[in-house]
């Protein structure tokens, strides 16, 4: 038998900082992708210190200034001012929170429920399998705008009750997703290994499946948070969404419009943001499928 | 002429690691009639030196050093891709490993020989047998009927009915022979066939090996025949180029260097093999034994 | 631990044919005995679909028998509880064929390995320490080094994968070890080291080798005996030099004819160019 030398070597962490800037090296070859992060960071960026940094706070609380009414953009309102004198610049900024924040907050709800039911229903398959997947099924048929607004009517308008609506009809797909992705991995040699050592479902499903899927569902994850944040515009535009005057994209959009073409910045400037937004989230999901392709792993 | 000349060809990757230089001084001469077997173990480079002749190398990646690799005279590392494309499939014909990944699931057999057929036809219309100006009707059929006979050549069995079946109704061997047919179709003179029996049984590996062999006896085409297997190499080729590291250690005909090995590196190689003769711990790895050399 | 396998039968149900029908069903294993002597190899060749692989799933338990038994020391495993199983599946490993496929692409080298010893806690209580001990002893026992425990499987070369799933085999100290063609992915010159590695641990451990493998120098080299298989039948078995030496079907002798050997001379073809 051999004998076990005293010092063990180091976690080492320098292997998995290696996997990571490799992953980096990766993700720079498209300069699109690097494009897509940067606007991702600076977005949440923006959203986390918005209330510090907007030239205008009193503005974001409510407050007006008639006197300076549909300002045209200068060196003062870098976005000029809306019919109430209020700067569009500090709306947008501010706006950005209720965008992103419940566009996370859908995108992970969705992740979480669809998960865990995609996962259960692609492992056990089966009677279990049918019977979770034709829930899915029915589910997927619900528009998520006509059911947002059903709820809305029902339970009332609120940020609540819109992500509760959104993520309704959003966890089908993830359910879909992990089922296909865990019925591929549930053959994969390294599976059948664990099985062969005497694991257990929990145990397979969760230290051995769930890890190696995460790539794809990261991937639908972010390209998801492009159309989360533009369906909690389209809900703040049609007026279902959040209220003024909570400041919030889909809204300014929507009070704006009787304002255009004369003071078109009023409507340009959320709509830029929303276009911003969606289009950083898409570069990002686009490239990290780039950098996640098992294939190009090894 | 020289069928095909490498002369010292020299690789370098692009990696994250940055650039590595991959093959180091390659030189090889291909004749018709001969059957090269290029041996060596993973990552000796003898893959990216078959893909080199074809131009399959990515250009994004790869970068040659120096070097050159004539056929039949002309430099393929100066010619222009769209002339390369002529070649490919025409004139060099290519069959690897995986005989699953290289058929399209989505189309029959048929349709993809028929394809490269017509590709093949289009450079040289006498593959066909028709004349330059038949029409696209007559092209196809013709091409149909060529591909027919080529998979009869290749012994599929009643392959005029077989030729509508999907990829997946075929054994691997079969797939193997439906790729072989494929890459003989345009009638080339230089054959790059990468590890074609390596996923296949030993007992379909011989028949893979004597219709590879029949058809340079017949057609008078050179292969570079690239595999890890010495057995292989022993049964079927005319020579042998050892490579290790991107060097080729040894060259000659198969039965000089099998034989009687001029490098310790191929005597190692051939010292790894158990055969039905070899006893219990006479097996010898190879790590030190390069370990020495290279000292 | 000795293994023996009595008139095995797999039967994969044939596809369905209308509402309560079925056509015929796939005989991947018919009607299969043979038993491995405790401490011995035992060799299993056959082509690819000649039902080697079913046979393993089965004796795993990763697949159930359509009829016969397979019993373990004597004991038959479908009179098992399930936690006798658990025990016995600690006492029975196995090594797979692609080492690239086997190991989960995501766990170090250390968790890979110590996943048995996580899973059999119950029968092997260990601290988190101590499971760490284990498995730089078992690195070390297959060739490996300290420094590569908490390293991921891509990082390493087929050679070394392979002896990361024979350590993750022999971590729960098992008796008798399955090994699925463990070397065919692999170069020969890693092939030789590998082989030789198996060899000295079966002499150290005193493990029983169940061998599965189309190559007949590898079994050869290995084994004392050896049983061919062929669409799920047995054709022959024996022992190594008996039935190599001496085939007695048609099967066995063209699998050992088309056995490509290294010598120029024995080649089928080159006797054919000699004599033009």
């Amino acid at each position: 038998m051999t004998t076990t030398p005293s010092t063990l070597p180091k976690r080492d962490q320098s292997a998995r900082l290696e996997n990571w800037s490799r992953a980096f090296y990766r993700f720079r070859q498209s300069w699109l992708s690097v494009i897509g992060l940067a606007i991702v960071v600076a977005l949440i960026l923006i959203a986390i210190f918005a209330p510090v940094i907007v030239p205008f706070p009193d503005h974001v609380a409510g407050g007006t200034n008639t006197a300076a009414r549909f300002t045209p953009p200068g060196s003062q309102y870098w976005f000029g001012t809306n019919a109430l004198g209020q700067d569009v610049f500090s709306l947008v900024l501010v706006g950005s929170q209720v965008s992103l924040f419940s566009g996370l907050a859908v995108v992970l709800s969705a992740i979480v429920v669809g998960g865990l039911v995609g996962a259960i229903a692609g492992y056990f398959g089966g009677w279990i399998d049918e019977i979770l997947m034709r829930i899915t099924d029915l589910l997927l048929t619900i528009p998520s705008l006509i059911l947002a607004m059903a709820v809305a009517a029902a339970l009332g308008t609120g940020v609540f009750n819109m992500i509760v609506a959104i993520s309704i009809t959003w966890w089908p797909a993830y359910a879909r997703l992990v089922r296909g992705e865990v019925i591929g991995k549930k053959e994969e040699q390294f599976i059948v290994a664990a099985r062969a050592l005497g694991a257990g479902w929990p145990r397979i499903l969760g230290r051995h499946i769930l890890p190696n899927i995460m790539s794809p569902i990261i991937v639908k994850a972010s390209l998801d948070m492009g159309f989360a944040v533009l369906t909690v515009a389209s809900l703040g535009f049609v007026g279902i969404g959040v209220k003024p005057p909570t400041p919030e994209w889909g809204t300014l959009l929507s009070v704006a419009r009787a304002d255009m073409p004369d003071y078109w910045w009023t409507a340009v400037c959320p709509g830029c943001a929303i276009f911003l937004a969606v289009l950083g989230f898409n570069l990002l999901g686009d490239g990290l499928r780039d950098v996640m392709d098992p294939k190009a792993r090894r | 002429m020289t069928l095909l000349d490498i002369k010292n060809l020299n690789l370098a990757m692009r990696s994250f690691e940055g650039e590595t230089q991959i093959l180091h001084g390659i030189d090889l001469v291909i004749e018709r009639g001969e059957i090269w077997g290029m041996v060596g173990e993973t990552g000796s480079g003898k893959s990216l030196t078959g893909l080199s002749v074809s131009r399959l190398i990515p250009a994004a990646t790869g970068r040659y050093l120096a070097g050159s690799i004539h056929f039949e005279g002309r430099d393929l590392l100066t010619t222009d891709e769209r002339a390369m494309r002529s070649l490919r499939g025409r004139r060099i014909g290519m069959i690897f490993q995986d005989p699953t990944t290289n058929l399209n699931p989505v189309f029959t057999i048929g349709t993809q020989l028929v394809d490269v057929a017509l590709h093949a036809g289009h450079a040289d219309p006498s593959i066909l047998r028709l004349s330059s100006n038949a029409s696209g009707r007559e092209r196809k059929k013709a091409a149909r009927r060529v591909a027919i006979e080529m998979l009869d050549k290749v012994g599929i069995p009643n392959a005029a009915a077989r030729i509508d079946d999907y990829p997946h109704q075929f054994s691997g061997g079969m797939r193997q022979r439906v790729l072989i047919a494929m890459a003989m179709i345009g009638k080339p003179d230089l054959l790059i066939a990468d590890e074609p029996t390596t996923a296949l049984d030993v007992s379909v590996q011989a028949q893979i090996l004597k219709l590879i062999h029949d058809l340079v006896a017949e057609r008078n085409i050179g292969v570079l025949m690239i595999t890890h297997n010495l057995g292989v190499v022993a049964q079927i080729c005319s020579h042998v180029a050892v490579m290790y590291r991107g060097r080729i250690l040894e060259r000659g005909p198969v039965g000089d260097v099998l034989k009687r090995p001029a490098h310790a590196y191929t005597q190692a190689l051939l010292n790894a093999i158990p055969t039905v003769h070899t006893k219990r711990g006479e097996l010898r790895g190879i790590g030190d034994i390069m370990q020495e050399i290279s000292r | 631990m000795s293994l023996d396998i009595r008139n095995v039968s797999k039967v994969f149900p044939g596809q369905r044919t209308g509402m309560f029908g079925r056509g015929e069903g796939f005989h991947a294993l018919d009607d299969i005995t043979l038993s491995v002597r405790k401490g011995s190899s035992f060799g299993l060749v056959g082509e690819s679909g000649s039902g080697k692989t079913t046979l393993t799933r089965c004796i795993l338990r990763l697949d159930t028998l359509s009829a016969g038994q397979i019993l373990y020391d004597g004991t038959d495993m479908s009179s098992l509880s399930s936690t006798e199983i658990r025990r016995l599946r600690a006492r029975l490993q196995i090594v797979f064929q692609d080492p690239y496929a086997s190991l989960d692409p995501r766990m170090t080298i250390h968790d890979i390995v110590a996943e048995p010893l996580v899973i059999h806690r119950d029968i092997l209580p260990m601290t988190a320490r101590q499971r760490t001990d284990r498995v730089m002893e078992l690195l070390l026992q297959v060739g490996l080094q300290a420094e590569h425990l908490f390293r991921y499987p891509h990082e390493f070369s087929g050679g070394q994968r392979q002896r990361i799933g024979i350590a993750r085999a022999l971590a729960v100290k098992p008796e008798f070890l399955i090994l699925d063609e463990p070397t065919s992915a692999l170069d020969v010159s890693v092939q030789a080291d590998v082989l030789n590695l198996l060899h000295r641990l079966q002499q150290d451990l005193g493990l029983t080798y169940f061998f599965i493998s189309h190559d007949l120098g590898v079994i050869r080299y290995i084994c004392d005996d050896v049983a061919v298989i062929y669409r799920g039948k047995l054709v022959e078995q024996g022992p190594v030099e008996s039935i190599f030496d001496n085939p007695q079907s048609d099967y066995t002798r063209m699998l050992l004819a088309a056995m490509p050997d290294p010598d120029p001379d024995r080649s089928p073809f080159r006797k054919v160019l000699s004599a033009d």
